[in-house]
């Protein structure tokens, strides 16, 4: 292997092994509290514990995925579908855009009490607050979407007779799934955030809770074990996204360069 | 109707629409009373409890909380930021660790940070200080980046070396990207903030709406859930209200909503 080589890749490398290769000094002898920051060697042996089925944390990262799968389904469907009915007026986007502006630097974990109140305590009040920024991206990056058509791209496909679904099907969603798509991809951060935060303070299960109720036992190893695993799901919320994305819309990717 | 007027009334009839139609619907109890109030009784309920309550302070720390992480973030994240765009060897060391972090929901880390700097403001701070401060690192990164490579050498050519290649040359070349970083750092740092504030802390706006919750207080849910959108709000219109008076020589768009929306946090 040349040193070329050795530069172009594995140079990345470098700093995570430096930073873990001090930490497990530091922790081995007893310079940075072990209880606090116990050795990178030793949260990855206790890694194990996410394999042993049914024992808890494995159903819990299987409970978190399947929260922030049915979420981000929700708020495509709806999103996509309420963003695009909204472009219907200029009056209907714009004043649904300043109603979202203002929801939006609201965190969705903050609607929980309420939603818990209406709903009762139940996975639908996790859900439906998880719901709440995915949604409002979604309809946000389906209006800049369908905005970012080419008028001319409209006018065409009407003088040409496209009309109803045929037009909506066509040439809306076509010409607003990049848009869409971006949405989606910020969406998937958010409901992963909102997920977490509601599990820590209203679930019975999922990888929230189990970080929150080994904090309370001051399990230190088995909350790096936690947080590793959310960083997992975190980095294939965009990493594999992008990689899905650009399989299935090959363009996407041809764009992103560009950009 | 002229042009402006149009726009002004296209931003807000739908809006304004709403809080009515709220109003009347719950002045005339169509929604259960006990989950629906009227926005009028809301606005009394946080005007009494900013001057009575607890409201007053709560928002207070959330802003001192708020002002500190940020510019921690804004200072930090700029700096290592720039570096680690200038210089290749820093961004060897630095693009896996801010990179791998940046798509971690950073509450999650909140409870690990109450055990190791305790209950105290630190682990609210440096949550919120998490969030805003790998947001800036890649934006930062990615528009020292994007400045040309004609434009360095133009500029080296003309004699900008060392400090001044910073400060003269540097800054207002990547300043819109990184005034747009600023701004989207700062709006997750506000939410990430109330969030884990909503989780763990026993003051400050977030933890306010956790306490009415579990006191049924639905109004102060309200108030809370208002006043957090509004900080919001103020935030990002500050920031655009800043843009060209910093900015002079940008080209301004007046109406981008999208640009609102970052990931994150």
């Amino acid at each position: 292997m040349t040193w070329r080589m050795l530069r172009g890749k594995w140079v990345f490398l470098v700093g995570p092994v430096v930073l873990l290769g001090v930490w497990e000094v530091l922790s081995r002898t007893g310079i940075l509290r072990p209880t606090f920051f116990p050795p990178p060697t030793e949260i990855i042996s206790r890694s194990s514990i996410v394999l042993e089925a049914g024992q808890g944390i494995a159903d819990d990262i299987g409970i978190t995925v399947l929260r922030v799968l049915i979420t981000i389904g929700l708020a495509v469907v709806v999103g996509v579908a309420v963003g695009i009915a909204v472009t219907a007026s200029r009056w209907t986007e714009r004043g649904t855009s300043t109603v979202l502006a203002f929801i939006y630097p609201i965190p969705g974990v903050l609607f929980f009490p309420f939603l818990a109140f209406l709903l009762g305590r139940n996975e639908a009040a996790v859900l439906l607050t998880a719901l709440v920024t995915p949604l409002v991206v979604m309809v946000l990056y389906t209006i800049a979407g369908v905005r970012s058509i080419d008028p001319l791209i409209l006018e065409v496909a009407r003088n040409y007779g496209s009309r109803g679904a045929r037009f909506f099907l066509r040439v809306i969603v076509p010409g607003a799934l990049p848009s869409i798509v971006t949405g989606i991809r910020i969406s998937l951060g958010f409901s992963l955030i909102a997920v977490i935060a509601i599990e820590m303070v209203g679930a019975q299960n999922g990888l929230g809770r189990f970080l929150w109720s080994n904090w309370q036992i001051l399990r230190v190893t088995d909350m790096y074990v936690a947080l590793l695993c959310i960083a997992v799901l975190g980095l294939l919320s965009s990493l594999g996204f992008d990689a899905l994305a650009d399989k299935l819309l090959p363009w996407r990717a041809e764009v992103r360069r560009r950009s | 109707m002229n042009r402006t007027a149009r726009n002004w009334a296209q931003i807000w009839v739908i809006p304004i629409v709403i809080v009515i139609v709220w109003e009347t619907a719950t002045r005339m109890q169509l929604l259960d009373p006990r989950f629906f109030i009227p926005l009028g009784d809301v606005a009394v309920t946080t005007v009494d409890q900013l001057v009575n309550g607890r409201l007053g302070s709560d928002l207070l720390t959330t802003l001192s909380r708020l002002g500190l992480a940020f510019a921690l973030a804004a200072v930090a994240g700029v700096a290592l930021g720039v570096a680690s765009g200038h210089w290749r060897v820093i961004e060897w060391l630095t693009r896996p660790i801010t990179d791998t972090l940046y798509p971690l929901p950073k509450i999650a880390i909140l409870p690990l940070f109450l055990i190791i700097v305790g209950r105290g403001e630190l682990a609210f701070i440096l949550t919120a200080f998490a969030t805003a401060f790998f947001q800036i690192i890649i934006s930062t990164r990615g528009s020292v980046r994007n400045v040309s490579p004609e434009l360095i050498e133009a500029g080296r050519n003309f004699g900008a070396n060392g400090a001044k290649y910073f400060t003269r040359f540097l800054f207002p070349a990547i300043a819109p990207g990184l005034f747009n970083g600023l701004r989207l750092g700062l709006a997750t740092c506000l939410i990430t903030l109330v969030a884990a504030e909503f989780v763990g802390a026993d003051s400050g706006l977030g933890s306010m709406i956790h306490r009415a919750g579990q006191q049924f207080a639905v109004d102060q849910i309200y108030a809370g859930l208002v006043l957090v959108g509004m900080i919001g709000l103020v935030v990002n219109l500050a920031f655009r209200a800043l843009e060209p008076l910093l900015l002079p020589w940008q080209r301004h768009h007046a109406n981008d909503e999208g640009s609102l929306i970052t990931s994150g946090g």
